[in-house]
């Protein structure tokens, strides 16, 4: 039989194995031709260069194309990119080049393509193509297509969560994980796994189904995730359903989600295990951006029941504490997520009024308190500096008797208040330097009343590949026309605040007077046309054309059931090009009328000018200022994520990682509870293709009894196996 | 051994995503920049699309549009690459949505709607 020695080398020996498997793949994925992130090489002396050539006129033919997309390594962007390359190379190869086909027609079929369908979320999306040349050598040309779309969260890119994937898994906060496409599957498993010296060598993931809708419940998708080793498991299923609201849709909520789930752990504490099992339905929330665009609230409520039970072991019972019990909770919590160019905080509170059995009483109450701070910082060309902390705190009050699980217990595991993935609201002390959930004896027996926790990582790629191409990146013309793209999302967002002024209603109620205005005008019109048949007919049709282009202009704005201040600037504008009510009295009473001379007009066109004088006055009134601010705030968090995902992503970076975390349990006495201190160092190494996995060495500085010296930590995620 | 120069670039599209409040419009405004030797051209993309719900997927655009850009109009182009402002972004939406779909229906001619949406850009 194995000691647990032998047991712990040989499990490092397999970590380590995995982790020469991935570099291996790793080096295999850099080496495929094609790669977006290729880089292009810049000769001091242009070879070659294609600038100022006509290459049409100057008899070039086409040599090779290539479609590029950061997301090639997606199956669905493949399989699109695999057929827009045969139809263009078809079209285009070897032939003389000609910019119809090489640029246009070639075009026409990535679009038609579609290499961003919708996702089953909303969010704000961006479309930018290129068309390159390159080696204008030997008569020949390459031809390079680059797409690089992204669909953004408008909100929930504010949340520490996403900012991890950000660096982890880009085509998910990309929006390139989630598009309704057919080739895109609906199933999804991302494995996971990783080790310490108590928990040792686990395994596990998430798999998930997400079709569109499940029968007719409120709910869009389905998983189980978990993982499991000789020594522990933690997994959970659940139903989980969600509303998105659109940027440009009214109202104070961006995002809803709700979910039922089913949960079962066992965790070692090297002295007896901690279980639990419950089911939780729970619901939450996050506003639009408040505070000038800086932060969102969250909000939540969740009702749990199950059971909490104690292996029989050396846990020594804390007094009102029971080892086996069924229990009831309610959890409210709150919180809110800030994001700035190159920082997101988050803070979240969580509430939890417990009773052992089915009792309407509270037996306890726990409350937590949970911030993250994240920041990042390019040290040269996409060199990321990143630096997370996050601090936790928590405190156990027990009127009645609570199970003795719902204590602290601490250590290198990590338990959450609630099941949901997109709020992690972290429950106890992590501290990596103590492997499991070694950390819980205190003064008065197993598991804390009272702790904190901090937790720092400081992480800098050394060796990256950039998501975007660092040409572009560094092209003033591609930053603009990427901030464009959200420019004018902004823009369509301030028309509908102007939609929202008082001075704008105003207007629209005013509208079926200037069309009636505008009908009875011509009516005279038509009238005084037959009193003076056969003179200044062409001024007699400027006056009508003048009349039906500004009627069926208002007349679009009054059946439109969307915003129609475009139609109404319009009418209302100064400019002569314009199908403006200035048109109608100039042509019909200056013109027509100054021709005439014909007294029966005069009325008429006086009402028209008296409603678009009212009309225009209004109008003017709308405070347009206070609308550009208010879109500029609901868009904050968009350009900002933006920024990140074209400027600071990589498709794949190594990292070396330091650490140090500082836990503290109570009550104190001795060498039961206080706090330990956890410095460490290792390696973070993210590829977006394959997989990505921190692996590293804390010391216990001060370690207490049964607590361990230190911990080999040991994480990896595997890209989504179905995609 | 031949090494890659620097790529030439001989096209840019862009393309804006607007949609209404009511989620029942959007248009696509695409604005494509060519450069052959270096001559530059500019082009719209208009393409419309409308659905009766909200939870109906978009489909098809209903119209699609493509507009030489006058050259007068190039430098017009250019800024409005870097984003619509409010005032193009709503008559993009409104009148030359409108127009397209009017000539469409066959209530005005091509070319006015094709002037209509190069408006678009001296808003």
């Amino acid at each position: 039989m194995s000691s647990p020695g032998n047991w712990h080398r040989g499990a490092f020996v397999r970590a380590v194995f995995l982790l020469s498997v991935i570099l291996y793949g790793a080096q295999l994925c850099f080496g495929q031709e094609g790669q977006a992130s290729a880089k292009v090489v810049e000769t001091d002396q242009p070879v070659g260069s294609c600038d100022g050539i006509n290459l049409e006129t100057a008899n070039y033919k086409v040599r090779s194309i290539r479609i590029d997309d950061p997301f090639l390594f997606l199956p669905w962007v493949k399989a699109r990119q695999k057929r827009a390359s045969a139809q263009i190379t078809a079209l285009v190869q070897g032939k003389p080049f000609t910019y119809a086909d090489v640029s246009d027609k070639a075009l026409k079929i990535i679009e038609d393509e579609n290499f961003l369908p919708d996702t089953s979320d909303a969010r704000v999306k961006l479309r930018l193509e290129f068309v390159s040349v390159q080696n204008c050598t030997g008569g020949q040309v390459d031809v390079i297509y680059r797409i690089y779309s992204t669909q953004i969260l408008p909100v929930l890119s504010a949340r520490p969560e996403e900012r991890v994937k950000e660096r982890q898994t880009p085509q998910t906060p990309a929006g390139q994980s989630t598009v309704l496409a057919k080739e895109s599957s609906p199933f999804h498993f991302v494995p996971t796994g990783g080790y310490d010296s108590t928990d040792l060598l686990f395994g596990g993931g998430r798999f998930e189904y997400k079709p569109r809708r499940i029968g007719k419940l409120p709910f869009q998708s389905a998983f189980i995730k978990g993982e499991a080793s000789p020594r522990m498991h933690n997994v959970s299923a659940a139903l989980e359903g969600a509303y998105d609201s659109d940027v440009e849709t009214p109202g104070w909520l961006a995002h809803a989600n709700w979910l039922i789930n089913f949960s079962h752990y066992s965790l070692p504490t090297g002295a007896g295990d901690i279980r639990g099992g419950h089911v939780m339905l729970h619901f939450a929330g996050v506003t639009k951006p408040l505070a000038g665009g800086n932060l969102n609230l969250r909000f939540g409520a969740a009702l749990d029941g199950g059971n909490r039970q104690t292996e029989a072991g050396n846990l020594i019972l804390a007094p009102n504490t029971v080892p086996n019990a069924g229990f009831g909770t309610l959890k409210l919590y709150g919180g809110l997520d800030s994001r700035f160019a190159r920082n997101i905080f988050s803070a979240s509170y969580g509430l939890e009024l417990g009773s052992v059995g089915p009792a309407a009483r509270v037996d306890w109450r726990k409350h937590i308190f949970d911030a993250r701070h994240q920041f990042w910082y390019s040290l040269g060309n996409h060199h990321l500096l990143d630096l997370e902390s996050r601090f936790t705190m928590g405190k156990l009050q027990v009127p009645g008797k609570v199970p003795l699980p719902e204590r602290f217990f601490g250590g290198n595991n990590e338990e959450f208040l609630i099941a949901s993935d997109d709020w992690q609201i972290r429950a106890n002390p992590v501290i990596r330097a103590i492997p499991g959930s070694r950390f819980f004896q205190t003064a008065e027996g197993a598991g804390g009343r009272s702790f904190f926790s901090y937790n720092f990582t400081a992480a800098y790629g050394i060796w990256r590949q950039t998501l975007v191409p660092e040409e572009l990146t560094s092209d003033d013309e591609f930053n603009d026309q990427l901030q464009g793209s959200i420019t004018s999302v902004t823009s369509t967002l301030e028309v509908f605040y102007y939609s929202k002024d008082p001075h704008y209603a105003n207007v629209v109620a005013e509208l079926p007077a200037a069309q009636t205005a505008l009908q009875d005008l011509q009516t005279v019109v038509t009238t005084v046309q037959g009193t003076h048949a056969g003179q200044v007919e062409d001024l007699f049709e400027a006056c009508t054309d003048a009349i039906k282009a500004v009627s069926r202009r208002i007349r679009n704005a009054i059946s439109s059931s969307r915003v129609p201040y475009g139609s109404i600037a319009e009418v209302l504008s100064e400019d002569p090009d314009d199908d403006q009510l200035l048109n109608v009295r100039q042509a019909c009473e200056t013109d027509l009328n100054g021709a005439l001379k014909d007294a029966s007009l005069t009325p008429a066109t006086s009402q028209v000018e008296t409603l678009r004088t009212q009309l225009t006055a209004e109008f003017n009134k709308i405070d347009t200022k206070k609308a550009e601010k208010k879109a500029r705030d609901d868009m904050a968090f968009t350009r900002r994520t933006l920024n990140t995902l074209f400027n600071d992503v990589n498709i794949y970076s190594i990292s070396p990682v330091f650490v140090f975390d500082m836990a503290r349990i109570g009550p104190r006495n001795g060498a039961f509870g206080g706090t330990r201190y956890g410095p460490g160092a290792g390696l973070r190494f993210e590829l977006a293709t394959t997989a990505h996995f921190t692996f590293g060495y804390a010391w216990n500085v001060n370690q207490g009894p049964g607590e361990g010296r230190g911990n080999i930590f040991f994480a990896i995620g595997v890209r989504d196996l179905f995609h | 051994m031949a090494t890659a120069t620097k790529s030439t670039v001989i096209k840019i599209k862009v393309n804006f995503q607007l949609n209404t409040p009511n989620g029942l419009r959007r248009v696509i405004f695409g604005l494509e920049k060519d450069t052959q030797g270096d001559v530059v051209s500019w082009a719209i993309n208009f393409q419309l699309f409308e659905r009766a719900k909200k939870s109906d997927p978009f489909g098809d655009p209903i119209v699609s549009l493509d507009v030489d850009v006058d050259k007068a109009l190039n430098s017009k182009a250019e800024k409005a690459s870097k984003g619509l402002t409010a005032p193009q972004a709503a008559f993009a939406l409104g009148p030359a949505a409108d127009d397209a779909k009017a000539a469409e229906s066959g209530e005005i001619d091509q070319d006015d709607a094709q002037k209509t949406v190069q408006k678009t850009l001296k808003k």
